[in-house]
């Protein structure tokens, strides 16, 4: 883990000429040209329909971009290939937490090692013990240990957004996705949440990659802030950076 | 920045910071209004060809007085004036009216009618339905409410039209309202060629069904007779052999393999019947048409012609009734299972996916859990109707309490068929309730 923290620095996520043009015409990402380095806390700010959710998807190809390539740990994850292996890599956390409600917290936390199971288990994936202790620990860490067997259903918003965190961690990545993480959150429960994820980054060195509703949190977390407005990058700079010239530019 | 050293330390918000991060808030926040991008048409697409027809369609001037002229082929004006849906609404509204019309003119024969007037007919039927609609006299107004209709048509296509030129130059909704015209104007433009064509319509269908609450009084003495026997059960039908009791256990039976045998075979293909899961990519899309178009060909087929041709080629007994039962239940649960899983949560299938799961990942963790409860309560609800189906399959030979009712009518024995009749009718509301029951806990 602390080697991969020592590789801060190095370019991991490169965005080149990046656009997307949805069926229906809408222009949602336009010619976006970004680095993202390794170990790095992004924090992506916009308003509603800038594209922020469309950039985020790009990179895991829950989006396929319409031109443009983006280059993941020295591979282009634009081209063909097979998802599986970007996907296990890059993790996501999701608004809604996305948890298969009517299974277990425990049973949740394994989905996080769908990508590894090749052969047979695309067809019926066999958790071994090495993978129920991976999950384990991803749920020790973040303090949800005793809700192991409690059905995803009946936890509460910022207890289910741990479970997906403790889900993602448990595909050992070396990205973490968030697409607007504490949306649906209370606001202390929001600052637990990327408390957690900022002690990730930290110590596991995984590169994070937010989108923010709240400025005043970006400019907290954030290692760097891109804004985005009607599917360009308009900002780019440190928190420090972001003024009330920015967040006008940004916003209105 | 804030310190992580101890990786086992506890999560928990800090107050303080809670505190002083309430007054940071930036102030007076006016929501931004959106911004709708400008629209960049892709060239030589589908989507470029549907803007470019939508571009046509926008208002632009239009001559109301053409308009209304060119409303003598009822819809042309339409045409003229880009509303497309109101022009072939139309046009199908008049064809239908010319129809109704058209047909009355082939049946009115006077010289026939002329002939036949003095003796030949030894019982004449009353003919209820001959109002003197055919007479010359009523063809000629007939025809002249056409031709108002068409005079009508045409004052609505010159008051839309002009309507139409008023949304080009935006103006205030009170012109918009004072253009729409006097409340005599409007009910002159009223569309009453709808309502003449339905009433039509409503006319010629009581007519070709026979609707005849008159004959319905003349054999009230024939319903007594048989509703009286009919209500005085005979109990000691129920117990002999091949009794009653008997042909009730198979019916449940026929409905219980039938049902399960359908929720097997549905049980596979609703996955491909499934928009949200095939509609992704074109081999699968494909395959979905298939299974759709196979499904609708299905659903229109009558369970009881199904019973008839598995009685004719597997012989009489209850497995023809459970062939047609497992058919058309398959039919039924498959477009139930698939409607289930169209209505899932499609995060959860994107969390599976992003996790990098493939496709039976996807639907083993992130469908199924979904559909389940869903899938149990549409295999109760299959099997209610399944049992009403059952007890009818066995007029055609096809086992079952139907078959009782068959050699019931054959002999005669109408308080036997009481008997039945109350059998089922105790048996499908205990089924009826039991299912509700458990579908009500499984939601």
């Amino acid at each position: 883990m602390s080697s991969r923290a020592s590789d801060k620095g190095a370019p991991q996520i490169e965005v080149r000429n990046l656009s997307k043009v949805y069926p229906n015409g809408l222009r949602a990402l336009d010619n976006i040209n970004v680095s993202i380095k390794k170990g790095e806390f992004v924090a992506i700010i916009g308003s509603s329909g800038a594209g922020k959710s469309t950039f985020i998807r790009s990179i895991n190809r829950l989006v396929q971009p319409t031109s443009g390539t983006i280059t993941i740990n020295g591979k282009i994850a634009t081209g063909g290939g097979n998802l599986r292996y970007l996907r296990r890599d890059v993790a996501m956390i999701f608004q809604q937490f996305n948890l298969v409600k009517r299974l277990t917290v425990l049973r949740n936390v394994l989905m996080g090692r769908l990508g590894y199971k090749g052969g047979l288990g695309q067809i019926y994936p066999v958790f071994n013990s090495k993978d129920i202790d991976l999950a384990l620990n991803s749920l020790q860490r973040l303090g949800i240990a005793e809700k192991a067997y409690i059905r995803a259903d009946q936890l509460s918003g910022g207890q289910q957004q741990r479970v997906a965190i403790a889900r993602a961690l448990t595909q050992v990545p070396s990205i973490m996705l968030a697409d607007e993480p504490v949306a649906s959150l209370d606001p202390e429960t929001s600052i637990v949440v990327l408390d957690i994820l900022k002690r990730i980054n930290h110590e596991d060195g995984i590169t994070t990659i937010v989108n923010l509703h709240q400025l005043d949190l970006a400019k907290e977390y954030a290692d760097r802030v891109l804004g985005f407005k009607g599917g360009k990058l308009v900002f780019e700079g440190a928190p420090e950076d972001v003024t009330r010239e920015v967040y006008e530019r940004v916003y209105r | 920045m804030k310190e992580y050293t101890d990786k086992d330390e506890p999560v928990s918000p800090d107050m303080a910071k809670l505190e002083s991060r309430k007054l940071e808030t930036p102030e007076a926040f006016d929501p931004p209004m959106p911004t709708i991008p400008a629209y960049d048409p892709p060239v030589g697409t589908w989507s470029a060809l549907r803007h470019r027809l939508r571009e046509a369609g926008k208002p632009r001037y239009h001559n109301p007085i053409t308009a209304a002229f060119l409303q003598i082929i009822p819809g042309l004006g339409y045409v003229y004036l880009w509303r497309w849906a109101n022009a072939f609404l139309t046009a199908f509204l008049f064809l239908l009216a010319y129809l109704v019309l058209g047909l009355r003119i082939l049946q009115y024969k006077p010289e026939i009618k002329e002939l036949k007037a003095t003796p030949v007919q030894p019982n004449p039927e009353p003919d209820l339905w001959n109002w003197g609609l055919l007479e010359p006299a009523s063809l000629v107004i007939l025809w002249a409410i056409l031709g108002l209709l068409i005079v009508n048509l045409g004052i609505r296509t010159y008051q839309r039209a002009k309507l139409d030129n008023l949304n080009l130059q935006v103006k205030s909704l009170s012109e918009i309202r004072k253009a729409q015209g006097t409340f005599l104007q409007r009910l002159l433009s009223f569309n009453y060629v709808a309502v003449v064509v339905i009433i039509l319509g409503i006319l010629q269908v009581a007519k070709d069904s026979e609707f005849d609450l008159g004959r319905l009084l003349d054999k009230m003495d024939n319903i007594r007779k048989y509703v009286g026997e009919l209500i005085k059960p005979n109990w000691d039908a129920l117990f002999t052999e091949k009794g009653i009791m008997f042909r009730a256990r198979e019916t449940v039976e026929i409905s219980i393999i039938g049902t399960l045998a359908g929720a097997v075979v549905a049980l596979l293909i609703s996955f491909l019947a499934a928009r949200n899961l095939m509609g992704r990519n074109p081999i699968t899309n494909v395959a979905y048409y298939i299974v759709r178009i196979i499904l609708s060909i299905q659903r229109s087929i009558p369970t009881l012609f199904l019973a008839i041709v598995f009685v004719v080629s597997v012989g009489v007994g209850p497995f023809p009734a459970v062939l047609a039962l497992t058919i058309f239940s398959a039919g039924l649960m498959t477009k139930l299972f698939s409607e289930a899983i169209e209505a899932i949560d499609w995060g959860q299938v994107e969390a599976i996916t992003a996790a990098g799961g493939g496709p039976i990942h996807v639907v083993l963790f992130a469908v199924v859990p979904q559909v389940l409860p869903y899938y149990i309560s549409h295999m109760l609800y299959s099997w209610e109707v399944n049992i009403h189906s059952a007890s009818v399959l066995g007029l055609v030979g096809a086992g079952g309490i139907g078959q009782y009712v068959q050699d019931a009518i054959n002999t005669y024995k109408y308080s036997d068929i009481g008997m039945a009749l109350l059998v089922v009718i105790i048996i499908t509301m205990g089924i009826d309730f039991t299912s509700a029951y458990i579908r009500a806990k499984i939601l």
